[in-house]
């Protein structure tokens, strides 16, 4: 029997896309910059359907990539005329334990559907991606997301305790266990960040959070990029932990506040913090003050606290939608995400400026200040072949500043296909070789979203392997 | 069981040392500052590869709240490197302040801080390690954010040495708490456990301790409940009234009280973790209070936000041979569906009948294989077959 029917046995004909038409809506992520299209698309409702498609995929020695939402921004969920898996119809939330703070989801389960869930109970899912309405837990275990609340609480890997994964070749395995603790191997945190590569999750035990007690959410507005910067290694250097330390340069702020998600930000600023401060009632006010003078100490000109939940809402949607704002400067844009050591920030800040200015290129800087964890924007129009060269070029060099400061190439967005040309600059032929062991492992045969996170040239071993068959 | 010994004080001489064992088939015992090298399984090796003289700071900024040390260095060391700064590492495996970070990302070790700070999975951002197989391998890196390739930092953090000797690591790092207070609260584990889980903030530490350990460290044989608030002064404060509401009268104590803790159990002959949801925490506590009572000397103590239960016994008598086949009989019950035992320690002949391995999955077995394909580094450790 063909491919195409055994699958259309598994999840009905419906739920197996094939003509051009109606694969182009999978022809990319989060990044426009790339378009691939599947050979097939195929769309399990159950654990089981899910499965059993693996299994037909193993016993037919066909390369398919999984996809959740495909908010991701790396390329990570592109199919490249193999099958894709679209994971969003297993979206069923299957059980809450509020007492023991753990709730275990199907992998399409979108990341704020499970906080809405866990809200009756007083709980959230803290690892919160400014695209938290669109993508899925599975894709949030895959790629080890981050948000603006990591700084304080931990990115996904913090929150996930089991999972249980169907391996490319259909076996089932269970890693991590509910309770936390395990005998052996970490093979749980081998898994999250994988981009998957080591096969599908298909369910996934995550922590729930108490809500804090209190919330500070301010805003601090600054006449310079750098004092910004400066202010964020001082707040750092206090010890306090803010939930969120968030900064957005001028041209960002003009973005959002030409767009529909404007959030009161003033557009004359260089850059603001959007500081958050959470915890018990007690002494947070006079963390606040201290944050804001601090602020103040650097020159800002204002420190404003949001007076209720609307405002804050308010502010932190400026700052989740900034992307989005982006996008609508220019036909495209190119997403980065990079990570420097924090006491590099005004340092590096100035370099990508210089840079962008060189290259004749706008660098927007919408990012997680508090962690170190950049994302220089650069909207551009790729009609234009000059500009579109350009925009690459002034990439270029920021990721290998960025390199060069002691940092690394993602901080939460994953390598993908997007930054497979970095990993070499940025790990040695050895690093590498051990991630293709680690991989091959979980899926020998590289079925699993083929071609993703290290250079297939890269693998010694592999590559030795093939060529002797 | 080891005949030869070889020292590597930095990262090319231990590569040069693997790379002898694979040729010889040699297997390595890897030994830091050696104080724990009879926790986990037996370990077959006919040389011992010294790593302790691979030490010294090699990277620290204060403001990146973070720290590069060779794997030989001590948490004395760091800590006092990083206090200069007003900074620490909250982290403090059970023994003493003379354990090697190399060992405690290796054995991913923890202590009662584990509560408020996590564990070396948590706050490890980067290693470099040897693996069996020759590779020197950077995993991660300096920055506390970090997803580029496959997780190699996790993979090596726990792996007791059973896939790479470590040859350096980089540890995130806080600010010290402008306040640090330890108290103690005479409270049973039904209401100290359902108390303190629902304390906002969480606190830095909290361990429950059986009467016999309460006893052993001054606390007067009643189950008492030890509790480390830091924080700033008006967090702290209000901390500890939300404490005192708790019920019991609220003692303030020393804070080598925690040092007291962690080197109670120095000459151990079992040590026993049970993990379980904290929900399922104050059942799993009676049993454990029950079976460590019936043998002389043992005791528990318990983490209640992390529903983690450690029971430790004390070697036996001269010629007790009953003692052996009792704990065998009583610690075999103790994996259940809502309860995990993870043995730290055993007498050599129990481990077979309790925890033959911990590679039983394919997944385990084929990262041994490849990571160290001669089976050099630390074989046995897994219970792995010979
Ligand atoms: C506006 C915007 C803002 C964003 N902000 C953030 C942010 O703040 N922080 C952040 O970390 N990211 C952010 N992202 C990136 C993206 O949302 C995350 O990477 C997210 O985790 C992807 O989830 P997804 O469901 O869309 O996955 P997809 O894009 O569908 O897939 C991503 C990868 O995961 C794999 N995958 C998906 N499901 C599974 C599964 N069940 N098992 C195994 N592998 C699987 C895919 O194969 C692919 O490699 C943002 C994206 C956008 C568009
Ligand atoms: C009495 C006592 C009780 C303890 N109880 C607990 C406990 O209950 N829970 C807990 O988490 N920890 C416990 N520990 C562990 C402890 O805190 C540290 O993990 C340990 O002391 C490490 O110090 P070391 O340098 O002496 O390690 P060593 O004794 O030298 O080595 C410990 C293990 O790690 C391996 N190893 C050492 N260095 C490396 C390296 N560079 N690379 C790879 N592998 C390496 C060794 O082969 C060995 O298996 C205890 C320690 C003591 C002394």
């Amino acid at each position: 029997m063909e491919l195409i029917e055994r699958l259309e046995q598994v999840v009905g004909a419906r739920r197996v896309l094939r003509r051009r038409s109606e694969l182009v809506t999978y022809a990319a992520d989060g990044l426009p910059s790339y378009n691939k299209l599947p050979s097939l698309g195929v769309f399990p409702g159950t654990r089981e359907e899910l499965l059993s498609v693996v299994r037909v995929l193993a016993e037919a020695n066909v390369a398919f990539v999984a996809r959740g939402a495909g908010t991701g921004l790396s390329g990570g969920a592109l199919a490249d005329g193999v099958v894709l898996l679209g994971l969003n119809r297993l979206s069923r939330i299957i059980s809450i334990d509020a007492e023991n703070g753990l709730a275990v989801v199907e992998p399409g389960v979108v990341n704020a559907a499970l906080t809405r869930a866990a809200s009756v109970h007083g709980l959230h899912y803290a690892p919160d991606p400014s695209s938290q309405a669109a993508c899925t837990i599975g894709g949030n275990v895959a790629e080890n997301a981050g948000g603006p609340h990591c700084l304080k609480y931990g990115v996904t890997l913090n929150h996930v305790v089991a999972c249980t994964v169907a391996l490319p070749s259909g076996e089932i395995a269970t890693l991590g266990c509910a309770s936390g603790e395990a005998d052996g191997l970490d093979l749980l945190g081998a898994f999250v960040g994988s981009e998957g590569c080591f096969g599908v999750a298909l369910d996934v035990t995550v922590k729930l959070s108490r809500d804090p007690q209190s919330v500070r959410t301010m805003l601090a507005d600054f006449m310079s990029m750098d004092d910004a910067a400066q202010s964020v290694s001082s707040v750092i250097a206090t010890g306090i932990i803010p939930a969120a330390l968030e900064m957005m340069d001028n041209p960002t702020i003009r973005a959002v506040e030409a767009s529909i998600y404007a959030a009161g930000y003033p557009t004359d600023a260089a850059a603001v913090l959007l500081i958050e401060l959470d915890g018990a009632e007690a002494g947070l006010a006079e963390e606040a003050a201290l944050i804001a003078s601090i602020c103040m100490a650097h020159g800002a000109r204002e420190v404003r606290v949001a007076s209720d939940p609307a405002e804050r809402a308010r502010l932190w949607q400026g700052r989740k939608k900034a992307f989005g704002a982006m996008g609508r400067i220019s036909p495209h844009l190119v997403v980065q995400d990079a990570v420097v050591p924090r006491t590099k920030l005004p340092a590096i800040l100035e370099r990508i400026a210089e840079i962008g200015a060189r290259h004749r290129v706008k660098v927007c800087n919408v990012f997680h200040a508090g962690d170190g964890n950049l994302h220089p924007n650069i909207p551009y129009d790729a009609g234009d072949a000059d500009e579109t060269a350009r925009v690459h070029l002034a990439m270029g060099e920021i990721m290998r500043a960025c390199v060069a400061a002691g940092g690394t190439i993602t901080g939460e967005h994953g390598i993908g296909i997007d930054k497979l040309d970095y990993m070499e600059d940025l790990f040695s032929a050895d690093t590498l070789s051990a991630m293709c062991a680690l991989r091959d492992v979980f899926d020998p045969d590289r079925r699993s979203n083929p071609g993703k996170v290290v250079p297939l040239h890269s693998c010694r071993e592999w590559r030795m392997a093939k060529s002797a068959q | 069981m080891a005949h030869g010994e070889v020292r590597a004080v930095n990262t090319a001489r231990v590569a040069e040392a693997l790379a002898d064992a694979r040729s010889s088939g040699d297997a390595l015992r890897l030994v830091s500052g050696g104080a724990w090298l009879d926790a986990n399984r037996p370990v077959r090796a006919s040389s011992r590869l010294e790593l302790a003289e691979n030490r010294g700071i090699t990277a620290y900024e204060p403001g990146d709240l973070t720290i590069t040390a060779r794997a030989g260095t001590t948490l004395r060391e760091v800590a006092d490197t990083v206090g200069a700064a007003r900074q620490w590492l909250p982290l403090d495996p059970y023994g003493t302040d003379h354990a090697t970070v190399g060992a405690i990302v290796a054995t991913g070790s923890s202590g009662p801080l584990a509560t408020g700070y996590g564990t070396p999975r948590d706050m490890t951002l980067g290693c470099e390690f040897v693996s069996g197989s020759g590779l020197v391998v950077q995993a991660g890196g300096r920055v506390v954010k970090n997803v580029a390739g496959f997780d190699l930092v996790r993979l090596v953090t726990g792996s007791w040495g059973s896939l790479g000797a470590i040859t350096e690591v980089t540890l995130r790092l806080r600010a010290l708490p402008q306040r640090d207070v330890t108290i103690a609260l005479p409270l049973d584990a039904g209401a100290g456990a359902a108390g303190i889980r629902s304390l906002a903030p969480l606190p830095a530490a909290a361990e429950l301790l059986s009467p016999r350990l309460s006893e052993r460290l001054g606390f007067g044989g009643v189950e008492v409940l030890l509790v480390r608030l830091t924080g700033s002064e008006l967090a702290v404060n209000a901390q500890r009234s939300a404490l005192a509401a708790l019920g019991g009268a609220a003692r303030d104590e020393e804070v080598d009280r925690w040092a007291a803790l962690r080197a109670a159990d120095d000459h151990a002959a079992a040590i026993v973790r049970i993990s379980t949801l904290p929900s399922e925490l104050p059942r799993t506590w009676k049993l454990a209070c029950a079976l460590t009572a019936s043998f002389t000397g043992a005791w528990c103590s318990a983490q209640p936000v992390r529903g983690v239960v450690r029971l430790v016994f004390p070697k036996p008598g001269e010629g007790d041979l009953q003692w052996e086949r009792d704990l065998a009989a009583r610690l075999a019950a103790l994996t259940s569906e809502r309860m995990r035992a993870i043995f730290e320690r055993l007498p050599a002949a129990l481990w077979t009948t309790l925890a033959p391995s911990a590679l039983g999955d394919g997944l385990s077995r084929g990262i041994k294989e490849r990571f160290d394909p001669g089976s050099i580094l630390n074989p046995g450790i897994w219970g792995e077959p010979a």
